[in-house]
């Protein structure tokens, strides 16, 4: 290998280890991590309390919270506060509160009831675009309601 | 043409060599340099958002506004408490607790007319609380403020006297 070779190699090397050590700097410094993890998910379970213990206006003399109304929900055909469908009822309301409150995120709330026959179990309320933020998980004996948050 | 020796052509080589070395050192340097500035600025961005998290965790949690039930608490806001001028009252205690901040709720669900809940409590029980959509519980602004930093959280606001719970937002102005 003649001298001018080896020089042409050694400066390639140079070029390729510059390359790499740039790569790495923009790697890094673009995931610069706005962690807000914490302040999400305060604010996910906030909103999970806010539309449990949220009382529909329809149901002031019933006095039923939202969280009473998914428990006696069980049947598609039952029906309270005025004669409202149980299920239409909640999806009305808890759309209203997640659409206020939610501002810029997207959601996706979905049900999981004890009893099988309840139309919960196959109710989505909103659709979580974007990727995915945070999630929690409001339960109790009869039900577990999940609510994601995506921006 | 001048021609250089060899010994002049080495310590030529050597000079550029050293300049090339500087150059690679000084631009690392910079790129660390900037690395570290933007790390720095994340943990700031950061330590930001935990203090107002912890600003908003902690004025929830205060007796003065927090729901409670047979002295355990509940996660909601008792309107009933924020209708009393307990904090107007203690101004210059509560001056020194919060310092320069304006903190207030607004009803967010179901829709209500504008206007201070305080107020129409008091002097339109009637039809409290669909007329009304705030309550100012601290207005302490700093005089000639630089900036002004708005955090917010929704909360549950409960109505003791009506035994239901609507949608609200708790709001903390913060004056720097």
């Amino acid at each position: 290998m003649k001298k001018a070779q080896t020089e042409i190699i050694g400066l390639l090397v140079i070029v390729v280890l510059f390359v790499v050590l740039i790569a790495i700097f923009i790697a890094l410094s673009g995931n610069r991590n706005n962690n807000d993890e914490f302040t999400q998910s305060t604010k996910v379970s906030n909103i999970l309390t806010i539309i449990m213990q949220y009382t529909p206006k329809q149901c002031v003399e019933e006095n039923f919270d939202i969280q009473e109304i998914i428990k006696i929900c069980t049947d598609d055909e039952i029906t309270l506060c005025g004669n409202i469908k149980c299920k239409n009822l909640i999806e009305n309301e808890v759309s209203n509160i997640l659409r206020i409150t939610t501002k810029k995120d997207t959601y996706q709330l979905t049900f999981e009831h004890n009893i099988q026959a309840s139309p919960l179990n196959s109710l989505t309320i909103g659709n979580c675009q974007g990727p995915l933020k945070i999630g929690d998980s409001y339960t109790t004996r009869d039900f577990r309601a999940k609510l994601l948050l995506c921006r | 043409m001048k021609r250089y020796s060899k010994a002049q052509m080495g310590m030529m080589e050597m000079i550029i060599v050293l300049l090339v070395v500087f150059v690679i050192l000084i631009l690392a340097i910079f790129f660390y340099y900037q690395f570290f500035l933007s790390s720095i600025q994340g943990t700031v961005v950061e330590l930001g958002e935990l203090e107002r998290d912890i600003l908003l965790t902690a004025i929830l949690s205060s007796p003065e506004i927090q729901c409670s039930l047979n002295t355990v608490q509940k996660p909601c806001i008792d309107t009933l408490k924020l209708n009393t001028n307990t904090v107007d009252k203690n101004k210059l205690f509560y001056n020194q607790v919060f310092g320069f901040k304006t903190i207030k709720v607004k009803q967010l669900y179901p829709d209500s007319s504008e206007g201070n809940c305080k107020d129409k409590f008091r002097n339109d029980y009637f039809n409290y609380p669909s007329n009304c959509d705030e309550w100012i519980i601290f207005n302490n602004p700093k005089p000639n403020y630089e900036k002004k930093e708005i955090v917010s959280t929704p909360v549950s606001l409960f109505f003791p006297l009506l035994d239901k719970y609507h949608v609200g937002e708790l709001i903390i102005e913060v004056y720097q």
